[in-house]
């Protein structure tokens, strides 16, 4: 059966502790969890004569730990009423957790976790090799957590007011690192890609350029530099889309719907079948610019395709850069209209 | 001579001694002191040693959860307080043997 104080052991407790009420919470909490556990150990009519009366208790006590008398006026500034109050509400959140259990936990694995934040927040692929995290590799990453690991032990470990408050800061760091990469950081995706340049992340379907730009619509010429238009599909046969998919779900729940798609700065409106169902994969895409006359016509880009030579379709010819393009021929299609 | 006011001295370096054999917690710290010998030190004062000493580095706690009544908080030495304990060693040793040829002098005359 667990023991607990008497009522004479509790107030004897009360008039220590309000007998250091001016120490800061930690200091006094310590001294009244010691105090605690010896006065379960005596019986109720030694605890006087062994421990004094309770003022005699803290006086002595105060003059044992090089305290100031609590007659004199306490240097009680407001960090310290903070600090206080602080550690009043960190020796209550302590003992609601089991902090004494968890804490070596946390001890060793804030390191880890300060360092995984800082790949997160500035790596596009921050753990190539789960659980190190990469930061320009993964020696390094794992360097950096051996590294961090060491001061978070050896910080918990001194108990000095310094190495206590840096401790503190070490942890909150860790928290607040930890924290930001996860909502601001890049999704922890071992592929590196699926990120576009301005740091959007792309969906799937979505095309991205060289430039790690979206492309957003394809422009197709023939060999004498008149534009044509096609229909693209990937090599599983599967229309090719540029568009976030919200896009294509919406013309497919809405075919009906003859308005332009807006899609961030500029609108698309999809070329129509014999049917009336939106053709979504029919290049270059009619893209619109909202303005004064209302949705008017993007210009096409300014190009500088490349010269191709060669004879005609079906024969192998070489662009200008080296390339070889050889050109097939179009599917069969019906009913296509604007 | 008070001995009472002689332990007050150096009450840091016999309560860092007991822990430098084991960690332990205040109640058996003082039971621990007063066994050695120490039967004038007060309890308040083992306390407020303790915790000079270990807000100045030279220990480290743990709290261990007891079933049989309150949690208990394990004091033990750490790097910095056995650097201490050594320094105070030497300085006991040097201390007694100069105050024992001071007295065996005093004596011979």
């Amino acid at each position: 059966m667990k023991l607990t104080l008497s009522p004479a052991k509790a107030k004897y407790l009360e008039r220590v502790a309000a007998g250091l009420a001016d120490l800061s919470g930690e200091d006094r909490d310590d001294v009244i969890q010691d105090l605690e556990a010896h006065l379960v150990e005596l019986e109720d009519d030694q605890m006087v004569r062994t421990l004094g009366d309770a003022e005699e208790f803290v006086t002595e006590f105060r003059a044992s730990a090089g305290l100031t008398d609590r007659d004199s006026p306490p240097d009680v500034s407001r960090l310290m009423v903070v600090r206080a109050r602080l550690g009043n509400w960190g020796q209550r959140l302590s003992s609601m957790t089991n902090w004494g259990t968890i804490r070596p936990v946390w001890v060793w694995t804030r390191g880890w976790l300060l360092i995984a934040g800082l790949a997160v927040l500035s790596q596009s692929t921050p753990f190539q090799h789960f659980p190190i995290p990469t930061i320009e590799g993964s020696l390094l990453g794992l360097l950096l957590v051996a590294g961090a690991t060491y001061l978070s032990v050896a910080l918990d470990r001194g108990r000095t007011p310094v190495r206590q408050f840096s401790s503190v800061v070490f942890s909150a760091a860790a928290v607040v690192i930890m924290l930001t990469g996860v909502v601001a950081g890049p999704p922890l995706s071992s592929s590196g890609h699926g990120e576009i340049a301005d740091g959007a992340m792309l969906q799937p379907g979505q095309l991205i350029g060289a430039d790690g730009g979206e492309v957003t619509n394809i422009y197709a010429f023939d060999r004498e530099g008149n534009s044509v238009e096609v229909l693209l599909f990937d090599q599983n046969g599967n229309p090719l889309q540029s568009l976030p998919a919200w896009v294509y779900e919406e013309a497919e729940r809405n075919p009906g719907f003859d308005e332009p798609f807006e899609v961030g700065p500029f609108a698309v409106r999809f070329a129509r079948d014999e049917f009336g169902r939106p053709v979504t994969n029919l290049y270059p895409l009619t893209t619109l610019q909202f303005g004064a006359d209302g949705w008017m016509p993007l210009p096409p880009p300014q190009l500088g395709f490349p010269r191709v030579g060669g004879g005609p379709s079906g024969e192998d010819a070489i662009t200008n850069d080296g390339a070889i393009v050889t050109t097939t021929s179009m599917p069969e299609l019906e009913g296509l209209s604007d | 001579m008070d001995s009472t006011q002689l332990l007050k001295g150096v009450l840091d370096t016999a309560v860092l001694a007991v822990l430098d054999n084991g960690r332990t917690y205040g109640y058996d710290l003082v039971r621990q002191l007063r066994s050695a010998g120490f039967e004038g030190v007060g309890d308040a004062s083992v306390y407020g040693t303790l915790r000079r000493l270990f807000n100045g580095g030279y220990l480290a706690s743990e709290i261990v959860p007891s079933e049989e009544g309150p949690a208990r908080k394990y004091y033990g030495i750490n790097g910095a307080g056995r650097d201490m304990l050594a320094n105070s060693k030497k300085t006991w040793t040097e201390f007694t043997s100069s105050m024992d040829a001071l007295l065996e002098g005093g004596e011979e005359e």
